[in-house]
């Protein structure tokens, strides 16, 4: 009976890696993996993979050792992980950028998954370390610049992996490929079947015919007409010389979902104020994207049974709410994006009340500039952050009777996190301020100082984009 | 029982030699979103690149991004593939969707029972290859770090310009 040596983790080198090493804990407990304190310059050594860490791990005496480090570089901290077999050859070294001090649940995910992977392999003795560290694999990208004359056909090159044919019975091969003899006996090439040994020189090959003999294959032409990389597109199986159509770049997105709207107005004490407390309402968003860059999206809310009560009565109310805003995308890519973005938008709160007592209405009418942030936290978690600055160009002032022309301006800040729920499915939860404040030229004569108009409000809702 | 043998050997054999420069490819047995069947060999006579990824792979989400924005220096050079490995293969669909990539064409070849994945058997992911006109391997790199595109055009770029 064989005893099998344990897999053992032997901690974080760096500082302030408590929280990382919390959270590593579970997953190490599921995957088997046992702790096992050494000391610190071999944890040191482990973790950067030196010369050393060979020698180090052996002495350990078990089947596998893991080992982490925090890095920071640019003011951005990395988990490594390092992966021995019992031999002190790397099995892998994967390095994961933080979310502040802590791995995100998507990445712990990963990292759990591919844990339990390479435990996996460690416990039943598979394959020892096939590629360098991770650096040692950068200095893998081997350059040999290819002949100019046309070279011979190579040789077909000789088995490489046994365990196709191992897994195989002499009469199994999979489909489409020969039978192998045996697991010692199955060239690469039977496996194979090198086609490109057909080729002529590289000269012709550029003349050749781009399409395939088979119909049901994927043609070169094909993938240079949807990757925009040929200058012939396939019709009806023939190569034409028109140009590539312009890959579509559209981006549609459209939203509903459910909001919590708040208001606080302060008016000069000539008048009276308003305070609720938020009141159920529904929003609406929209969006398109017709370049990679450039976007074009539209909101609207409402409260949809908002009262407010008077001295004698109560009034049926509405805080509305639309805009519409173009974007540019400053920063575009696959992480971070800045967008700036310019629109038009409209406030509104009314009271179906004649009430002499009642607070006044108010309507904006005005111009947004300013500028939205999409950092994504993890695979599926995106957090989106904007600011606006909104001066206020028309809509009925409540005050103009009492008060005079007033100057009206506006500043919106928001905030909002999404959960990608499926490829076309994203759950958004948002928190909005939006205040407006007031003066008047003739302020200081008539004693009005400022007003302020700010509505808080929060949202959950569902888009589909595509 | 020949089955058990051979896997015995198989644990027994201490290591396979992995794909180097210098190779000739191994055909993949990888489809095309549409269903149709992929062959490198029908790419003959161009530069492909093809690189394996998974949505499991925490470096791919950022790798094949990297890749799409190096790919249309090459436009009519180099066709950029990418080789998606996950088992299920509606998640690895939902995966490619969610890049939108616009210059690299996605294949599906599930890990799963793939000979072509068995030969190839890379220990990182991902793992990107680039083959000649010839269908020699000329590029063999592991793993994704922030800035290996760059890396990796000037890589081609001095391979093709020969």
């Amino acid at each position: 009976m064989m005893f099998l040596a344990p897999i053992v983790f032997v901690g974080i080198a760096g500082t302030h890696h408590d929280t990382v090493e919390r959270q590593l804990a579970p997953v190490f407990e599921k995957a088997g993996v046992t702790e096992l304190v050494i000391p610190m310059p071999d944890l040191g050594q482990i973790a950067r993979h030196t010369d050393a860490s060979k020698e180090i791990v052996k002495r350990l005496h078990v089947d596998g050792v893991i080992g982490g480090a925090l890095i920071t570089a640019g003011g951005q901290k990395t988990f490594r992980i390092v992966i021995y077999d019992g031999q002190g050859n790397m099995r892998s070294l994967d390095e994961t950028p933080l979310a502040g001090k802590k791995l995100t649940s998507g990445d712990l995910e990963v990292l759990a998954i591919n844990l339990a992977d390479e435990v996996g392999d460690l416990g039943k003795g598979k394959k020892p370390a096939g590629s360098g560290p991770r650096a040692e694999a950068l200095a893998d990208i081997e350059i040999d610049p290819p002949k100019k004359a046309p070279l011979p056909v190579p040789p077909p090159p000789p088995a490489r992996k046994a365990v196709v044919a191992v897994v195989h019975d002499d009469d199994e091969a999979p489909p489409g490929l020969p039978q192998s003899k045996s697991a010692k006996s199955a060239p690469k090439s039977e496996l194979a079947t090198p086609a490109f040994a057909d080729a002529p020189a590289e000269t012709e090959h550029e003349a050749a015919p781009k399409q395939t003999a088979d119909a049901s294959a994927v043609s070169m032409d094909e993938i240079e007409a949807m990757t925009g990389g040929g200058d012939t597109l396939v019709d009806g199986g023939s190569s034409t010389a028109t140009a590539p159509a312009p890959e579509s770049t559209l981006h549609l997105h459209v939203g509903a979902g459910l909001a919590l709207i708040g208001r606080v107005f302060t008016p000069p004490m000539a008048l009276n104020g308003f305070t609720s407390t938020p009141v159920g309402g529904a929003q609406f968003a929209a969006g398109i994207s017709p370049t990679e860059r450039t976007s074009l999206d539209v909101m609207a809310e409402r409260t949809l049974a908002m009262t407010t009560s008077l001295a004698t009565s109560s009034a049926s109310t509405v805080i509305s709410r639309w805009e519409v805003n173009g974007g540019y995308a400053l920063v575009h890519g696959p992480g971070t994006q800045i967008v700036a973005n310019l629109g038009l938008g409209h406030r509104a709160f009314s009271m179906e009340s004649t009430d002499p007592s009642r607070t006044p209405d108010n309507e904006y009418n005005y111009v947004t500039i300013g500028a939205r942030l999409a950092q994504p936290l993890s695979e599926r978690i995106m957090l989106r952050g904007e600011v606006e600055l909104e001066p206020v160009f028309g809509g009925a002032d409540g005050m103009q009777m009492t008060l005079g022309p007033s100057t009206r301006w506006g500043l919106d800040l928001g905030a909002a996190l999404e959960y990608r729920l499926a490829a076309h499915f994203v759950a958004r939860g948002a928190f909005d301020y939006q205040r407006f404040s007031w003066s008047w030229d003739a302020a200081g004569a008539r004693g009005a100082g400022g007003a302020s108009d700010s509505y808080p409000s929060g949202s959950l809702a569902l888009r589909t984009e595509f | 029982m020949k089955s058990v043998v051979a896997a015995l050997l198989l644990l027994a054999t201490p290591a396979f030699a992995e794909m180097k420069k210098g190779d000739h490819f191994i055909e993949l047995d990888a489809k095309s979103a549409a269903g149709k069947a992929f062959h490198l060999k029908d790419m003959a006579g161009k530069w492909v690149l093809f690189t394996f990824g998974a949505s499991w792979c925490a470096p791919c989400h950022k790798e094949l991004p990297a890749w799409d924005k190096v790919a249309p220096k090459f436009k009519g050079k180099v066709l950029f593939v990418s080789v998606n490995i996950n088992n299920n293969e509606k998640e690895g669909k939902e995966f490619m969707d969610s890049l939108k990539l616009k210059h690299i064409f996605p294949v599906f070849m599930p890990d799963e029972n793939s000979p072509a994945m068995k030969a190839y058997d890379p220990d990182k992911m991902p793992s990107t290859f680039v083959i000649d006109p010839k269908g020699n391997l000329q590029i063999v790199q592991y793993g994704y770090d922030k800035g290996d595109e760059d890396k990796l055009a000037t890589a081609l770029d001095s391979l093709i310009k020969g």
